[in-house]
């Protein structure tokens, strides 16, 4: 076993420590001088502060000692110094290993159950949909809301029949698992102020009644087409969200979507691929669906 | 021109009146927080009495405006008759009063505007860190001059743990304060990731072991063995104690960060040094209640002396609680939850609380030449303290360990049981206790203040004489 400089010196650090602990113990236990102490004549201070002579009681040398004892042990067995890991070769790491195995026996074949259940049975099951509660209240509660209602003007609402995304099982299960991240790039060097304006104007009128002629019509068939589409009803696989609904995300007052014209969107979605297993995503997509 | 035989009181009165100040300010704000947390909207939209930065104000407050303007108060007291001469650079001792009480006062306002470095217990930023360097090496100054001008050879015990607060602290504090400033009210820690975390406990746990533990424990062995009449019962135990304490805690900061990024082997050490710490500590409380032993009838009486006692019986179940805590196996339930709450307040306010209160009871009479106003208050007052510790951690157990389970518990799917906000919402009811339990031990903080201020009505003018200096020999010849 190699032991480089630094193991060494913590090593040799703590034993002389521990060492020394033990010796002042002892010495003042067992030694016969009293260390600056004269019981003939104790000093008193302050008129009546005195120091007694009572002998420490031996119980308490017994605790320090088995402490020590307990210290040793302990430190020849689990991560030590530096480098050294110990006799049990102890390490956060394996144990996080090994209590997800244990999981795994435990709940595996449960869980993969889950994973391939029917929505609608999933759906119909009490105890799985709130468990799919918790999951979403513990993962994505922060940035969707509490009751997934979106948040902030900036997060969206995932109750709403608004999927920029699509809302098909499928689609939904990709926006979890794969993460999104919609770009909606900005106009501001294309468009001058009041060019931006009738655009919103236009984009607010797409949502009531389709705008037979519009000064904002040309620049949107020139600009906004190629995603959201000539009826402006959106394109899923771009994310680009359907403006005849009235939904927004980040606000639908021609101010804010002037605002978005001009400087664009680009929100993200993370991927939780990696940060949730096939039952918790399913259990999520289940409950995003419910009702839907 | 002072005069070299009488001893510096005037400051020490100051002192105590500030760090009282403190103590009804600094619980108040802590009651305040206890109340945010069942009604989350008293704090009317306002930053400044938003949580975060109100409960920055509570513990900064009590530690460093009650605790060490305390600490102060009865070093300078004590130091000076246990040397037996007056304090050493007597204005240098009013700069630190002053200018301590100034820092924290300011500290507190920068901390309500939003101004903090992030870390726990050195949240004040890099002005009032280097304001802090300042006043404390002059608290050194005045403190060890006045230890090297004694008149008594062998350095009093109560001296060694103020001398070791005195060092330590100097030290934990400048180097977890080492910072690249970016402008007046933000800088940035020299330190980063897991080595930042690991400084910031150094720092953070010393505090408590240096300050909150090691100062208070110079108060106790001056004021329990002058008040109680009676001798120190081991002077061999108080060295060990003293040794194994101060070369233990310095180890043991590692125990906050159990199962973090830090390397293990870090972690062994700090829960090794930990358990090894229940040692020394006990070796103090039992040579404090051995101490008392034999004077049990005036406990019944002398509310001082029942506010050491109770301190110390909450000493030892802090210090035997903590060892607990470090082990890993115990620390992967409580920590993160309110365990570790109710924990810190079975030493803050069951120990340092008390000891100051029982301290302030016995000093302050002498301290302005009157007696008392009211025992009985002060009486009602030590119910009222017992009371509302034990209410508090009472409280802060239910809630830490049922948080603790509750967290790790699996449902038949293999899920995590609860949500976090399920269990935050079951909360209420502890929450509501510990606001009822804080609210009654401010009761009766402000009751003490009451009594002392009537107290002082009475005041007369105080002149101490400094006595020869005698040991148990001289004062036997002396009466034959
Ligand atoms: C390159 C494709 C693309 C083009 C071209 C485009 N958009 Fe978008 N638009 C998007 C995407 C993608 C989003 C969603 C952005 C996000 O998710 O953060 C979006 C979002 C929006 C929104 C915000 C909706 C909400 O929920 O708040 C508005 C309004 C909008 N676009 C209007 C327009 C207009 C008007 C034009 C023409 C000037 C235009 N877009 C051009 C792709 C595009
Ligand atoms: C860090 C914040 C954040 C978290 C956490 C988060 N989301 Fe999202 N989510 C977003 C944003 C932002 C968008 C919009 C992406 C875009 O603009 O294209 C989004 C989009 C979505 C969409 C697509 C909506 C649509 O209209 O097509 C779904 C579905 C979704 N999130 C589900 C979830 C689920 C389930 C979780 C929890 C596992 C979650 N999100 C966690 C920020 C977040
Ligand atoms: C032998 C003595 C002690 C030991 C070994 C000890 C140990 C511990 C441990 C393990 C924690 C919890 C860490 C975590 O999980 O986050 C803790 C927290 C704390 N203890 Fe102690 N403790 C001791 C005595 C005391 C005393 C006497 C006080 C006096 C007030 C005190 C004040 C605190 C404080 C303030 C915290 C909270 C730290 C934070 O903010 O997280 N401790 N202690």
């Amino acid at each position: 076993m190699p032991i480089d400089f630094w193991t060494g010196w913590v090593a040799v650090l703590t034993i002389a420590s521990l060492v020394g602990l033990a010796w002042v113990s002892y010495g003042v236990y067992f030694s016969g001088k009293k260390a600056g102490f004269d019981e003939e004549s104790p000093t008193i201070w302050d008129e009546n502060l005195r120091e007694g002579a009572h002998p420490p009681p031996m119980w308490w040398f017994w605790t320090m000692l088995a402490s020590l004892v307990f210290t040793l042990i302990y430190l020849i067995l689990y991560p030590s110094f530096g480098s050294l890991s110990g006799t049990f070769q102890w390490s956060q790491g394996g144990e996080l290993d090994e209590r997800l195995v244990a999981h795994e026996s435990t709940f595996g074949t449960r869980r993969t159950e889950i994973a391939q259940m029917d929505l609608a049975a999933i759906q119909e099951d009490e105890l799985l949909m709130r468990a799919a509660k918790r999951v979403f209240d513990r993962q994505c509660a922060a940035c969707h809301g509490l009751e997934a209602k979106g948040q902030a003007d900036t997060f969206p609402n995932l109750r709403d029949d608004l999927w920029q995304w699509g809302n098909s099982a499928e689609a939904i299960e990709k926006s979890i698992r794969d993460g999104r991240q919609g770009i909606m790039v900005g106009w501001s060097s294309v468009l001058n102020r009041a060019e931006a304006s009738y655009l919103a104007q236009y984009t607010v009128a797409l949502a009531e009644a389709p705008p037979g002629s519009h000064p904002g019509k040309a620049k949107y068939d020139e600009l906004c087409v190629a995603c959201h589409g000539s009826d402006g009803t959106g394109m899923e696989a771009l994310g680009a969200p359907d403006l005849t609904k009235g939904i927004y995300t980040y606000g639908g007052n021609t101010l804010t979507i002037k605002e978005t014209i001009l400087y664009g969107r680009e929100g993200v979605m993370p991927a939780f691929g990696d940060v949730l297993d096939d039952m918790q995503i399913r259990l999520l997509v289940a409950w995003l669906t419910d009702g839907s | 021109m002072p005069d070299p035989n009488v001893y510096n009181d005037r400051v020490v009165t100051v002192l105590v009146v500030l760090s009282l100040v403190w103590a009804i300010a600094g619980m108040g704000a802590g009651v305040f927080i206890a109340a945010e947390l069942v009604w989350p909207t008293i704090d009317l939209g306002q930053e400044w009495l938003s949580y975060g930065r109100l409960r920055t104000l509570h513990t900064n407050g009590v530690i460093f405006g009650f605790g060490v303007s305390a600490l102060m108060a009865t070093a300078f007291y004590s130091v000076q008759r246990t040397s037996h001469v007056p304090l050493f650079a007597p204005k240098l001792a009013w700069f630190c009063c002053i200018a301590w009480n100034l820092a924290v006062l300011l500290g507190g306002i920068s901390l309500l505007a939003g101004w903090t470095s992030g870390k726990e217990y050195a949240e004040l930023e890099w002005p009032f860190d280097i304001g802090i360097t300042i006043v404390w090496l002059a608290f050194a100054v005045v403190f060890f001059g006045t230890i090297a001008n004694r008149k008594v050879k062998a350095i009093y015990v109560s001296n060694w743990f103020y001398g070791a607060l005195i060092i330590v602290i100097a030290m934990l504090h400048v180097v977890n304060s080492m910072a690249i400033p970016i402008t007046i009210g933000k800088s940035y820690s020299l330190f980063a990731g897991a080595q930042d975390a690991i400084v910031q406990w150094w720092y953070g746990h010393n505090a408590v072991g240096f300050l909150l533990t090691g100062g208070f424990l110079g108060m106790l062995y001056y004021f329990l063995p002058k008040h109680a009449d009676r001798p120190i019962w081991s002077y061999r135990l108080s060295i060990v104690a003293f040794w194994a304490f101060t070369y233990s805690y310095i180890w043991a900061g590692p125990h906050h960060l159990h199962y973090n990024a830090i390397p293990e082997w870090v972690q062994s050490l700090g829960m090794v040094m930990s358990i090894i710490l229940l040692a020394p500590s006990w070796a103090t409380m039992v040579n404090g209640v051995m101490t008392v032993a034999g004077a049990w009838e005036k406990l019944k009486t002398d509310p001082a002396l029942k506010f050491i006692v109770l301190a110390l019986a909450f000493y030892g179940l802090a210090t035997f609680e903590g060892p607990m805590l470090s082990i890993k196996s115990v620390n992967v339930v409580s920590h993160f939850t309110d365990w570790t709450v109710g924990h810190v307040h079975s030493g803050a306010l069951g120990w340092n609380a008390m000891i100051t209160f029982g301290t302030f009871y016995f000093l302050v009479p002498r301290l302005v030449g009157a007696a008392l106003y009211s025992v009985r208050l002060a009486n009602i007052h030590f119910w009222l303290a017992l009371a509302g510790t034990m209410l508090y951690v009472l409280s802060m157990w239910g809630a830490g360990v049922s948080q603790g389970l509750l967290w790790l518990s699996l449902d038949e799917l293999g899920e995590l049981s609860y949500g976090f906000r399920d269990i935050m919402a079951s909360m209420t009811p502890y929450y509501a206790l510990r606001f009822v339990a804080g609210a009654i031990f401010l009761s009766g903080a402000i009751l003490m203040f009451y009594n002392f201020v009537k107290t002082m009505e009475n005041r007369t003018t105080v002149v101490r004489r400094i006595p020869d200096v005698t040991t148990a020999r001289s004062a036997v010849e002396a009466v034959a």
